[in-house]
């Protein structure tokens, strides 16, 4: 069952967005798709291609990201991220495949935007061992960079 | 200006980047490596002020 999002909207009121970028991890952005799908998709695409796991985070309501397990070149990451459009037919999420050729690498966003929380992880599947534990040391060094810059911004308007 | 920064590198240097980058608007599409931004920002960025815009990933 995916859990509701709360968080950091309130308190984050910079107008940037953090987001990490990488090409040896595959990535999906799902908007306006259900948890069920979101998970069912995922499963598949990782039985598929041997991704050993994936992780999907709840960014909004009805708005996902998925992050698997296994390192893959960049090639590869197209080819899956690819199957997936060609699979799930979703226009969303081919629009969102298209940027990330045109970037040479795929990036999901981790801080707060306009009115939109941090994503939050909702499922856990497989090895979290390799691409997985990387994501969140990201994730986590963001967040901290993100406190940083929010104490100190809420200093300036102190002073 | 339509534009956004790609940083890379150690954890204090994107600290330092990204706080630097608050101030700096990107000039287009910058994939740069944090040390050197920050060793000579006025080469990827300009003055000015970041506006709420709707933003793909």
């Amino acid at each position: 069952m995916a859990l509701k999002v709360h968080g950091l909207t309130e308190k984050w009121n910079l107008k940037s967005v953090f987001g990490v970028t990488d090409t040896e991890t595959v990535m999906l952005d799902f908007d306006n798709t259900p948890y069920k799908k979101v998970k069912y998709v995922a499963l598949r695409t990782m039985r598929w291609f041997k991704l050993e796991g994936f992780l999907i985070f709840k960014s909004s309501k009805n708005n996902y990201h998925v992050v698997f397990n296994r390192k893959v070149s960049w090639k590869e990451n197209v080819a899956v991220m690819a199957w997936v459009c060609l699979f799930t037919k979703h226009p969303k999420l081919t629009g969102w495949f298209i940027l990330q050729c045109r970037k040479m690498a795929s990036t999901l966003r981790v801080s707060p935007k306009r009115q939109k929380p941090s994503p939050r992880i909702v499922y856990r599947h497989g090895k979290q061992d390799k691409e997985i534990r990387n994501f969140l040391q990201f994730r986590r060094l963001i967040k901290n960079i993100m406190r940083g810059i929010r104490i100190k911004d809420a200093r300036l308007r102190i002073t | 200006m339509r534009g956004r920064y790609e940083f890379h590198g150690k954890g204090r240097h994107l600290y330092r980047a990204v706080v630097k980058a608050h101030q700096l608007m990107p000039k287009g599409f910058i994939d740069v490596s944090a040390k050197e931004f920050l060793e000579h920002p006025e080469r990827y960025g300009s003055e000015g002020s970041w506006i709420d815009r709707e933003v793909e990933s």
